[in-house]
């Protein structure tokens, strides 16, 4: 848990890859420098040692549930209407395998 | 019901319009003022048409004496990461440039049932990502008091909307302090309410833990009236709270005298002496009115900055994963899936919303999420806590908005040192609290903000303190004459 996290230039790569973002040469240096500084300051939070339990959310409530009965939804023009790319009723997304 | 800032009643409003000034009118000399302030940059899409529309409708049915909403006839601005149906709602990032959203958001529907009448879009950073609307694929937003200075963010378009004079009413957002942070760099009043307390439904996520959407206005009254509109359950956004909210104008008026204020040291701590000058006297009045001060400590609160960066860029890096392109946002690529989504997004999301989506990516990854993300998340637990204990003491808490006075445009280049302008504001949206800014005066003819923070639900106790100082020193007035 101790000890200085430090983003090697190839985990920079490899996490942009995950963002589906590529990078320049010049912007992969800017990131590896901006995000160790981060990190370095995120290590506040790192070190501490806190006996309770996380929250992830602050709300009174918990499963929320409604009835399952249909209700009106967008009609089929308006589903692709900020669509990128269409075919008839589909979404054009490109190959996604091979 | 008499609003300070105009005079006239907000009740009869409507009748007002009937009078001299008719709805179709007041949008021609909103859009005459937008027109004059066009430099300052703070609308993305001005929607003259539907605005217009919309007076027109509201005008016949004033003249058949039909039945009029309760925001009849307000010019309304709206931050441009809410959705409103057929009108372009970009996030002021290049991956929404064209994007026309096809519903609108639960806040703009009632807004339009009440008869608001909303006249543009506004300026923001890119995708809510910043402290002061420079992040903006659009270009920043200026602020309104010195034009070569940021107007504080994320919905610094709203807050300069809402000083120029083009609207009274006005919408934001705030998942770190992006209502109260422009309200107190451009002197008007934004509130932020509760987690839960105003439907989310529409409004283009950043953060959905934190995200709340809020009021602003330059007058108490008129933020406590869209409040009061917006409020209450949605069963489009489970997070909602069914309670009914109360009226919020008439309980701001209900007086102040007798709550007891806490003034958080830690929030002084490392500012300016100017600034916390300012914001002293500003409780100095509060206890002129009858409030009851006293000092409060938040040892933790230095550690609520690192935690909300953490849990907002985790929470970002999920929400933002659905700008592929395919739905929307898309442009016409060439290539396999796996390249034009990369195009897309490489193109579309500018440096800043990359930085955060990249963290977001890394501090959620396998062998760093317990390290970074649930150590947050614990501190989190930690900081909701110690303002609950707080909260036994003290009806409200009092502290600075901002740590410092509206900077140079560009002048900060650092993203450390921009997340540090934060320090005052995050603590409470870990929390899910309350939070208002009011103006609290001037240091180098540039805006301080006093930052007031209550309990959950206690929006009505945020405003009633807000009321009694807003009686007390007019503070609308200082944006004809800063002081």
């Amino acid at each position: 848990m101790s000890g200085k996290v430090v983003v090697s230039r190839e985990e920079i790569l490899h996490y942009a890859k995950l963002c589906k973002i590529s990078l320049s040469e010049a912007e992969v240096e800017k990131l590896q420098k901006d995000v160790n500084e981060i990190l370095e300051y995120f290590n506040t939070v790192r070190s501490l040692q806190l006996d309770v339990e996380p929250m992830a959310y602050v709300s009174g409530f918990s499963e929320v549930l409604r009835e399952d009965e249909p209700a009106e939804t967008l009609s089929e023009d308006d589903v692709f209407k900020n669509a990128g790319e269409k075919d008839e009723k589909w979404f054009v997304s490109g190959q996604v395998l091979g | 019901m008499v609003c300070v800032r105009t005079g006239v009643g907000i009740d009869s409003l409507p009748e007002q319009v009937l009078g001299s000034v008719d709805p179709v009118e007041r949008v021609y000399r909103a859009l005459e003022k937008i027109e004059e302030a066009k430099g300052l940059n703070a609308f993305i899409t001005v929607d003259k048409e539907g605005a217009l529309r919309s007076a027109e409708e509201l005008k016949r049915r004033i003249r058949m004496g039909g039945k009029t909403g309760r925001l009849a006839g307000l010019l309304v601005a709206v931050k441009d990461n809410i959705s409103t149906k057929g009108l372009r709602t970009t996030c002021a990032s290049r991956m929404l440039e064209n994007y026309v959203p096809v519903y609108d958001a639960t806040v703009i529907e009632r807004i339009r049932r009440e008869d608001g009448i909303i006249i543009g879009k506004t300026n923001m950073d890119e995708f809510a990502m910043g402290s002061s609307t420079e992040t903006s694929f659009f270009g920043p937003t200026k602020n309104f008091f010195d034009h070569s200075r940021v107007s504080g963010g994320s919905s610094g378009g709203s807050a300069v909307s809402l000083a120029t004079g083009a609207v009274e009413i006005a919408l934001g957002s705030d998942t770190g302090g992006s209502i109260r942070n422009p309200a107190a760099f451009n002197s008007i009043v934004g509130l932020k309410p509760t987690y839960g307390r105003v439907s989310r439904y529409g409004l283009i996520a950043y953060a959905s833990s934190l995200d709340q959407i809020g009021p602003m206005a330059r007058d108490t009254l008129s933020t406590a009236l869209l409040l009061k509109v917006i409020a209450g359950g949605d069963p489009r956004d489970l997070t909602t709270s069914t309670r009914d909210p109360p009226d919020y104008v008439e309980e701001a008026t209900s007086g102040a005298k007798g709550l007891r204020i806490g003034i958080v040291k830690e929030g002084f701590m490392n500012i300016d002496e100017k600034i916390s000058g300012k914001v002293y006297d500003a409780i100095g009045v509060l206890e002129k009115t009858g409030c009851l001060v006293e000092e409060a400590s938040f040892h933790f609160l230095k550690y609520a900055l690192p935690a909300y960066y953490i849990i907002a860029m985790a929470e970002c890096s999920s929400n933002l994963a659905r700008f592929d392109g395919i739905r929307y946002g898309g442009r016409s690529v060439e290539g396999k899936w796996e390249e034009r989504v990369v195009k897309i997004r490489t193109e579309g999301f500018g440096e800043e919303v990359k930085r955060r989506i990249f963290l977001g990516t890394f501090v959620l990854s396998a062998g760093y999420k317990e390290d970074f993300y649930m150590k947050a998340c614990r501190v989190r637990r930690k900081i909701h806590d110690d303002f609950k204990l707080l909260f036994k003491d003290f009806n409200a808490l009092a502290m600075p908005t901002m740590p410092v006075l509206p900077w140079r445009i560009g002048e900060i280049v650092s993203p450390l040192e921009m997340y540090m302008m934060d320090f005052e504001t995050v603590a409470v949206n870990l929390a899910g609290l309350p939070a208002v800014s009011v103006p609290a005066g001037f240091v180098n003819s540039l805006p301080v903000g006093l930052q007031l923070i209550g309990n959950h639900f206690e929006e009505a106790t945020l405003l009633r303190l807000a009321y009694a100082y807003e009686s007390e020193t007019r503070f609308t007035s200082w944006l004809r004459s800063p002081t």
